[in-house]
This record gives structure tokens, sequence and C-alpha cells, in this order.
């Protein structure tokens, strides 16, 4: 039984953190996923945000286990410190001598297994836990939601400004270094704005839409663009279409959000498909 | 690029190896190498698989520092470099006029919000050298290698360079297509005053495009530089290529 849209925007007042915080985390996810998905490094924003969610379970644990309260007990900065970390070791994977993909599997296990297992421990219901695995809330708290909003505007705002740098290095890192751009530096900082925009929105709305966002918009806006300073904007667009969509289509016929969301980004993402193949006729 | 930069005994050459040794690690892989590079030549840097050539090019792109000696550039050096396989995603949308303007950004210059109208106009007259205006528009991943060997060229052209670095640009073409761009590669040399040092597998281009070779071969501690008759006629050619004949024609093309 489906419910009238009207009566969603009629309880806006209610919906209206949770509604635009998916908006807010797909525009700015879109954005920074281009990167992620058409450099192949899919799995990339999959460990970085199963990580975050295990930092996200171990503040709870460690707030409850020894008392924290303030910054120490906040669990977007456990999420950015995970997260991070995870970044950190992937960048030095070679270092390491790990191979890359192999370090990605393990981190993305240890990310899911370790959440489960510690938000077993810790003294909060299973929904909790599945609300930081696979974004199932349906309110979302006005302090998460400005931080959010913050994180949002900051890093596209760096985004905008770095943008040729941060393409040159993504697709043409020996030419770039040939140039004498700061390849290093430039990748250390897109792959510290990836890990910062997945914690803080894996905190927020969930790892698994959180992992959609970061990778279809951006595939669905490459299937249709012709230029990557195109695409940017659109993959962001549609993950924000993707983030409010999905959680009014959880409203309408009564879904998990997170899946819902993951659900209305994976439609976006076949439509882009169709009409590029419409295109190509 | 070149680890030093000085005009002493060097205002003729574009580009000078003084007992230059390539490696990593603080060890070197091949013999130290003397070179003067002059504007108008082709230098072709040949030698088998596993050779040092990828080492050696990444030396003189300055991405890792000589072992010794030094690399001494010319003045008002700029380097242009074709890689092997230009590196552009099948997924990534990007037209062949936006992944020339990519190439124009040097050091810190991605900090500016927009890219100047000079800019632009240095990226249309590098893609009229390259006989690439026609593709402008067209997605670099819809491109015959070819044609994206040429839109690569254009791209080492966006920074007027006066020094060409080619790695193996027609390793991956057909016979017609790998004479086009050899041919957009010479007349560039010629009208612009430019130097080229292009890395090939191929005999038959280092033997008909190059005024001079360098033969290297890190397991036999080899470097060897002249003519590619003299080089070709001289015992470490024979040796690491086991070839009784040696004349370009013989050498038949790859």
């Amino acid at each position: 039984m489906a419910q009238p849209v009207s009566e969603f925007f009629a309880a806006w007042e209610l919906f209206r953190e949770p509604a635009l915080a998916g908006a807010v985390a797909g525009l700015m996810l879109g954005w920074v996923g281009l990167y992620v998905a058409l450099r192949r490094m899919v799995f990339l924003s999959a460990a970085m945000t199963q990580t975050a969610g295990l930092g996200v379970m171990l503040a709870q644990w460690a707030a409850a286990t020894f008392a924290l309260t303030g910054l120490l007990a906040s669990p977007t900065l456990w999420a950015v410190a995970f997260s991070g970390g995870a970044a950190a070791a992937l960048a030095g994977s070679e270092r390491l001598r790990i191979g890359r993909d192999q370090l990605l599997g393990g981190l993305y296990l240890l990310g899911a297994a370790g959440a489960i297992l510690v938000g077993s421990k810790v003294a909060i219901d299973a929904h909790d836990v599945e609300t930081v695995l696979f974004g199932s809330a349906v309110a979302v708290a006005p302090e998460d939601f400005q931080r959010l909003l913050t994180t949002a505007v900051l890093l596209l705002c760096l985004h905008l400004w770095l943008r040729r740098g941060f393409i040159a290095v993504s697709f043409d890192a020996e030419g770039a270094a040939a140039r004498g751009l700061p390849v290093a530096l430039l990748k250390l900082v897109l792959l510290a704005t990836v890990a910062l925009a997945v914690s803080v929105a894996t905190r927020t709305i969930g790892a698994l839409p959180v992992f959609a966002f970061s990778t279809l918009p951006a595939l669905a806006a490459s299937r249709v663009c012709r230029s990557l300073l195109t695409t940017l904007p659109l993959a962001a667009l549609l993950g924000a279409v993707a983030g409010f969509g999905g959680y009014l289509a959880a409203f309408v016929w009564e879904l998990p959000v997170g899946a819902s969301q993951t659900a209305v980004a994976l439609l976006l993402w076949c439509c882009a498909e169709l009409l590029r193949a419409l295109l190509r006729r | 690029m070149p680890t030093t930069i000085s005009t002493e005994g060097s205002d003729v050459a574009l580009l000078s190896l003084e007992a230059m040794a390539a490696g990593y690690n603080g060890r070197a892989i091949l013999p130290p190498i003397d070179l003067q590079l002059q504007r108008g030549e082709t230098l072709a840097l040949i030698g088998r698989n596993g050779a040092g050539k990828s080492t050696l090019l990444r030396t003189l792109l300055g991405l890792q520092p000589p072992v010794s000696g030094r690399i001494v550039a010319g003045p008002g050096l700029r380097v242009g470099y074709v890689p092997q396989r230009s590196e552009v995603l099948a997924e990534a949308p990007m037209r062949v006029r936006d992944w020339l303007l990519l190439a124009t950004d040097e050091g810190r210059s991605f900090l500016r919000p927009f890219i100047p109208r000079e800019v632009r106009d240095r990226v249309a007259d590098a893609a009229h050298r390259a006989r690439v205006t026609d593709l402008l528009d067209h997605q670099v991943s819809e491109l015959s290698e070819g044609q994206r060997q040429r839109a690569a060229l254009a791209r080492a052209l966006v920074s007027a360079p006066n020094l060409l670095l080619l790695d193996e640009p027609t390793s991956a073409l057909d016979r017609v297509a790998e004479e086009i761009v050899l041919s957009v590669v010479d007349e560039i040399r010629e009208r612009g005053d430019v130097g080229v040092i292009l890395i090939t597998h191929s005999l038959h281009v280092a033997g008909t495009h190059a005024s001079r070779v360098l033969l290297i071969d890190k397991d036999e501690h080899v470097v060897e530089t002249g003519s590619f008759a003299a080089v070709s006629s001289g015992a470490n050619f024979r040796r690491l290529y086991g070839l009784a004949h040696t004349s370009v024609a013989d050498c038949g093309g790859h």
C-alpha cells in the first residue's frame, strides 16, 4: 500500500533533515566518486566505507567501555580516523609489499565483520548496527546534518578549485609529474577528501548508500557526457537525485532507506546505459 | 626535468649527458653515457626488451635522478613527452580538445581558475601541427591507434617544446599509420627546430628516421652511439640482435 507523496511534504518538518542529508551526501559523493569510479577504484570506496562504519561502531564501544565523552567519543572523528587509515594503507601498499587488491579485500572484510562484531558487544540494539551498515536511518540528527552540509560545501569548493590538478593526476599522473605538477601532494589531498566525504556521510546515512553514491552516479554520468567537466556536475546532480528520491521512495513504499537510495542510484545508472545505447543508434 | 640546468658550454646543444649513469636505489644499471643532442636532430634509443630504456627515459624526464654524472639542459629547454600508450580510460568521457587542454598545466598553474585565451590558441596550433584539428571534438576513446598517437603528439606540442621525447610511439600501429605519425614527427622537427629522442623497438624506424642511434643494454653493459649504419655494423649490435644482415632494408620494419 503506497503512501501519497503529498503526505511526505505535509510532514516536511519531520523529514527535512534525513531527506536533505541524502541529497547532500549524494551531491558530494557523486562529485568525488568520479575519480573513484573512472580510476577503477570502486573497491577503494567500498573498503573505506566499511572501515568508516567500523570506526563509528568502535566510537560507541569506546564511549561505553571507557566512559569517553566529547571529541574522543565522536563517531565522525573515529570514522575519519579509520577510513583515513585505510586510505593511507592503500596509498602505501607498495611499501607494505601487499597487493593492492588483497589489501582492499582485507580492509573491506575487516570493516564489515568488525562493525558487526563490535556492534554485538555494544549496548545498542541491532537496528543501530543496521543503521551504520545499511543506512536504514529514518531520522538524521540536526547536528549530523549540519556537519554533513559544512563538509560538503567546503569539500566541493576545494574540488572546484583544484579540479584541473585532480583530473591531471587521476588520468595522466606520469605526464603531470613530467610537467612539474605536485603529483604526490595532489593525490594525497584527493584521497584525503574521498576519505573525509565517505566518513562523514557514512556516519550520517550509513555505509550502503555511501558506497552506492560514490560509484553509481559517476558511472551513470560518464555514460551520457562527452567531457569530464560536464560529467562532474551531472554526477553530483544524479547523486543528489538518488539521495532525495531514494528517501522519498522509502516513505511512499515503506522501504528501508539505504536500500531504497541504492536502488534509485542503480535505476539512474540503468537509465544512463539505456540512453547511451539509444544515442549510439 | 634535467637535474642540472646550465648554459655553460651548451649554447648549441639542447641537452647534454655528462658521464650520466641511470639506475635506481643508488645502483647504476647502465654504463655512464656522454651525449649531446642538437636542435633538428633525431636520436633513436634502441635496445632489446628489458635493456634499460624505460629507466633511462624516466631519468631523462626527471622522474628519477641519475645515479652519477649529470644531465645539462640547454638554455630555454622545454620538453614534450609522448608515452607509449596514452593513458585514457575507455570509460572516461574526454574529447581530444579537453585532453590537450589537460596537458597545458605546468607547475602550479592548475591553481588558476580558468585557462587563458593564449593557452587555448596554443592548443589550436598544436592540433594543427599534429594534423588533428578535425578530431578536436571526437572522444579520445573512439580514436584509432594512429589518430590517438597523433593526438598524443599534439598534447606534447601544447607546451611549445624544443625537445620531444617519444616512447615507442608507433609500437601499436600498422605500417601505414606508423608512417603518418613519423612523417608528422619529421615535419615538426624540421619546421620547429626541435630535437627528438625516439625510443623504438623497430630497427627500420631507427634506420630511416634517426640521424643517430643510442644502443643500450643493461645485461651486456652496452652503451654505444653513432649513425645507424655505424652502430648496426658493430659487434655489440650483432651480439644483441643476432643479425647477419644489418642494413635498414634488411631490418625490414619491426
